[in-house]
């Protein structure tokens, strides 16, 4: 009997700190996989030109400079250019509650800023760079915005991982379910519930917005008014070919509901059509969850 | 649409004990790879070690932990503590804590809205605290919440990881 098939699935942990953050990749495999450092090491300096050239807290960003220099979007590289332009769709998608120009409208700027989405749009991208090292099973967990690819508890070459050490530590999961647990924005050390997601050869994008962890920095574009009803938004979508942004749009999603506050569940049923599902935790503790996404007993799963 | 009210709090997952310690219990599962200044050949190490499935390394002597257990001389412990940045709402000033060229903790000296500050695991580096949440429960992949990433807190930070690099 191979090791593998003996040794219960294994994570490899990883946490990258940069933009202003932390980016955890969670590697599942029944062995250490041989291109894991060439790996973390490429989504380093991927992640790192990212925040070089989409930062706005970093003054000689292209963003920044938007901003200061007086540039356009004709200007910027490429990579600037398409992630503006995905800021600007996405503001169609949520009826304008998510906007390119929120944050330095406020500020009486007219340049293009694309916080709100780059998390989430990191997130895809670090998972793509571990695809193309053969790391299909993985969390990219961009400080709480998400991309889930694969399965969580991989089977080794010689099948599933049944040993009987394993099963009696009871560490033994089907494999064919990601378990996410979604932050309790009131209580900051609990969870408010899990959202269990089906795991297979596809992948999924979670994100979740809100003022749990800073206050309440989501503006309304429409109004310029800081919206605090909704205390955390959670949107969830599958990320299934390959021209799809959804990490970008899960992130841009979680962002517009709390900036919706009571159009919020309009916009929840808005975006149903496009398939985002999502679910909205208000202020007083109600929570509105028309896609049922949410097992509000984590220990029964 | 469907509302629900909240459950009560004795079904919502049990509240963490002290931060530190479950850091502490995580701390040998997991590597940390510092994106700083100077590059990468001279900042902060990185080292990643297998774990079963949501246990920690340390109860479980599998066969590269007890590698790295028996090649680790006792790490020194270290805090550096970052700028301090000026935001428009108020200081904000945070403390990181390595073990070795480990970050263990990303914790806040100072932040606005005065008064928390004494309680620094509700704003400690949420995703530090998640992994720890997720640890814990053998029923969690991962945890999504939202973030901190004001001006401040990103530069202070960095400037943090700066001066640890050095």
């Amino acid at each position: 009997v191979s090791a593998a098939a003996v040794l219960p699935p294994l994570r490899f942990v990883e946490r990258i700190l940069t933009m202003g953050t932390v980016v955890s990749l969670d590697v599942r495999a029944t062995e250490r996989p041989a291109a894991l450092d060439e790996a973390v090491t490429a989504v380093t300096r991927r992640l790192r030109r990212v925040d070089e050239v989409l930062s706005p807290w970093r003054p000689g960003s292209w963003i920044s400079r938007l901003a200061s220099d007086g540039l356009t979007l004709a200007d910027c590289p490429v990579e600037v250019r398409d992630v503006i332009r995905l800021a600007e769709r996405l503001d169609e998608v949520t009826a304008g509650y998510f906007s390119p120009y929120w944050r330095r409208a406020a500020h009486g700027i007219v340049a293009p800023d694309p916080t709100g989405l780059v998390k989430g749009w990191a997130a895809q991208q670090a998972s793509d760079i571990l695809l193309t090292h053969q790391l299909p099973n993985h969390i990219v967990n961009a400080a709480g915005d998400l991309v889930l690819s694969g399965t969580p508890a991989p089977a080794g070459p010689a099948g599933p991982t049944t040993s009987p050490a394993a099963s009696v530590r009871g560490q033994v999961r089907s494999g064919c379910t990601w378990r996410v647990g979604i932050a309790d924005p009131l209580h900051p050390q609990a969870l408010a519930g899990v959202v269990a997601l089906p795991a297979g050869p596809g992948r999924w994008a979670v994100a979740t917005s809100g003022v749990a962890e800073r206050g309440s920095h989501v503006v309304d574009p429409h109004t310029g008014a800081s919206p605090t009803a909704i205390s955390s938004a959670t949107a969830v979508a599958p990320l299934d070919d390959c021209g799809a942004q959804a990490g970008a749009l899960t992130d841009a999603c979680a962002t517009a509901l709390v900036a919706a506050a009571d159009q919020a569940g309009a916009l929840l049923e808005r975006l149903g059509t496009r398939r985002v599902h999502a679910l909205v935790i208000h202020r007083d503790g109600r929570v509105v969850d028309p896609h049922h996404l949410l097992a509000r007993d984590p220990s029964s799963l | 649409m469907t509302t629900t009210s909240r459950a009560p709090a004795h079904r919502r997952l049990r509240r963490l004990g002290a931060l530190t310690g479950i850091l502490a219990a995580i701390g040998g599962a997991v590597g940390v790879r510092a994106a700083v200044t100077p590059p990468s050949s001279q900042a902060l190490g990185s080292s990643s070690l297998a774990a079963p499935v949501n246990r920690p390394a340390s109860r479980v002597p599998h066969a590269s932990a007890r590698r790295r257990h028996a090649s680790a001389a006792a790490p020194r412990r270290r805090q550096v503590v970052g700028g301090a940045f000026d935001v428009s709402y108020g200081v904000v000033q945070v403390r990181v804590t390595l073990r070795g060229t480990r970050i263990t903790d990303v914790s806040t000296v100072s932040l606005p809205r005065g008064g928390r500050s004494s309680d620094i695991s509700s704003y400690a580096a949420p995703q530090l605290r998640r992994e720890a949440l997720s640890a814990q429960s053998a029923h969690i992949d991962t945890v999504s919440g939202a973030s901190y990433t004001s001006a401040g807190y990103a530069e202070s930070l960095q400037s943090a990881l700066d001066k640890a690099a050095r």
